[in-house]
């Protein structure tokens, strides 16, 4: 079942007097303003930063506010944009910002934590949802989100909610925290001073101005960074390790503690890829107190200073990441131990190996 | 004045914070009360928050993916630096200087929903 429709049947439930109208689409720069303009306020709860980017861009130019939530792991943030919604380019005065004005740029994908890799605290997300829908019955009920180009209109200092559920949080003894936000950037590319020649319906639609994806960073093509020699596919380590032809070895799995826990490879150990990278960073910092082979578990002790070492996680790019560590680290004996990446990660095994494998 | 020992910098005391996952990359705390110098070593000039980002960079940080922290020598992009609980936009971003008891919050922008 699609979310849409689970989502309207669980609301119809809730509530069956509002009319739901599902868009069983996925949006995109084609069809994006001819589903927005049909309403007066956007919520978005979507999930990454391209749609995102095209949600705030599209409320500019039909003038819509906007109310964007956001949530990974443990951490939510929450802000209202562009309401009242006012003319791009006016900049006489403080204005409300958009999401670009806010966040200008982001993050190159490798920092990008999505909520399948991370996971996600089924109350952060619960808390901001509530908070976002409180927002706009405020901004609805007090005409807010009818376009303004009056000088009247009054200003709302912009705000940005951050929320964490942990107790040792930088936000804490306060788990909330408001912090003030900037008003329109007046060289904000979507509604700064030049933006009615930067950004327009046409540009969107016709994919060019912006490009979302390469904004965004999503074109890059997924690196490789081992040559095919140091690299095993799933079903290949598979076979070998059933005919018997490999030699006792360390099998490392950099997934985090949570993943791992779920389910493995047999004789796995688990050597968390951000642990690891900080006791890589330590021992190189401390020059010649700590050997390279420090880094291995506890595990390689039982093994011949030789015994090859394979690297798996979860899709398959943290593993040849680690694969060159062990190598910068000089665990490879300089050629002598062969160090191999499990191509792909455990989402790989699933596919080749084992389908009743839970990749999460 | 007149004295030719060579004088040790001064301190100051601050507090910085790293949330939304930044905290990984500084020991897992998400919480440092600590004492930076208050100029900057070469220009004597007084500390601002781009000479800050470097210091964070040679003696805070713990992990070696200084590339989720900085990117080309500034704060990479998709992090908000709050100073005092305001975007550091209001204050002059880079260019502010730092006061002693500041409280100086790096959040990295989030996506997921």
């Amino acid at each position: 079942m699609l979310k849409v429709n689970s989502l309207i049947t669980y609301l119809q439930d809730l509530n069956p007097l509002p009319t739901y109208i599902p868009h069983p689409h996925r949006l995109t720069p084609q069809n994006a303003a001819d589903i927005i303009t049909n309403y007066d306020l956007v919520l978005d709860c979507t999930d990454n930063a391209a749609t995102r980017y095209l949600i705030s861009d599209i409320c500019v130019l039909l003038q819509k506010p906007l109310v964007s939530a956001a949530a990974v792991q443990k951490s939510g943030q929450l802000t209202v944009l562009n309401c009242p919604p006012t003319p791009q380019g006016l900049i006489d005065k403080p204005y409300p910002p958009c999401y670009r004005c806010c966040f200008r740029k982001p993050p190159p994908p490798s920092a990008m934590t999505t909520c399948g890799e991370a996971g996600i605290m089924s109350t952060v997300v619960g808390l901001m949802g509530v908070a976002q829908a409180g927002e706009a019955i405020k901004i609805l009920a007090s005409n807010l989100h009818l376009p303004s180009s009056s000088s009247s209109s009054p200003f709302i200092e912009p705000n940005l909610l951050l929320y964490t559920h942990d107790l040792s949080s930088g936000i804490s003894p306060f788990t909330f925290r408001a912090v003030k936000m900037g008003s329109r950037k007046k060289t904000c590319f979507a509604c700064g001073e030049n933006s009615p020649s930067t950004l327009t319906l046409q540009g969107i639609k016709s994919g060019t101005a912006p490009n979302y994806d390469q904004f965004c960073g999503l074109n890059t093509p997924p690196k490789n960074l081992l040559p095919q020699q140091d690299r095993i596919s799933p079903s290949e380590y598979y076979h070998a390790l059933e005919k018997g032809e490999l030699p006792p070895h360390l099998l490392i799995d950099t997934r985090e503690k949570e993943h791992f826990s779920f389910g493995s490879i047999q004789g796995a150990v688990n050597l968390p890829f951000g642990a690891f990278l900080s006791k890589c960073f330590k021992i190189k910092k401390s020059g010649e107190d700590e050997k390279g082979d420090d880094i291995l578990p506890a595990e390689a002790k039982e093994l011949s200073e030789d015994a090859p070492i394979f690297v798996v996680c979860r899709r398959g790019l943290d593993s040849q990441e680690a694969v060159e560590k062990l190598k910068e680290l000089g665990v490879d004996r300089g050629g002598k131990r062969k160090i191999m990446d499990i191509r792909g990660g455990m989402k790989a095994w699933k596919e080749e190996v084992d389908p009743d494998f839970q990749f999460i | 004045m007149g004295s030719t020992t060579k004088e040790t910098p001064e301190m100051i005391p601050i507090t910085v914070e790293f949330s939304g996952g930044l905290e990984m990359l500084f020991s897992n705390k998400a919480k440092h009360s600590i004492s930076i110098p208050s100029k900057n070593p070469t220009s004597k000039s007084p500390i601002n928050i781009g000479h800050f980002i470097r210091y964070l960079v040679d003696n805070l940080i713990t992990d070696d993916r200084t590339d989720l922290f900085v990117l080309e020598d500034h704060l990479r992009p998709g992090i908000l630096v709050l100073i005092n609980d305001a975007d550091w936009e209001l204050e002059g971003e880079e260019e502010y200087e730092i006061q002693s008891g500041d409280t100086i919050l790096f959040v990295s922008t989030l996506h997921g929903g």
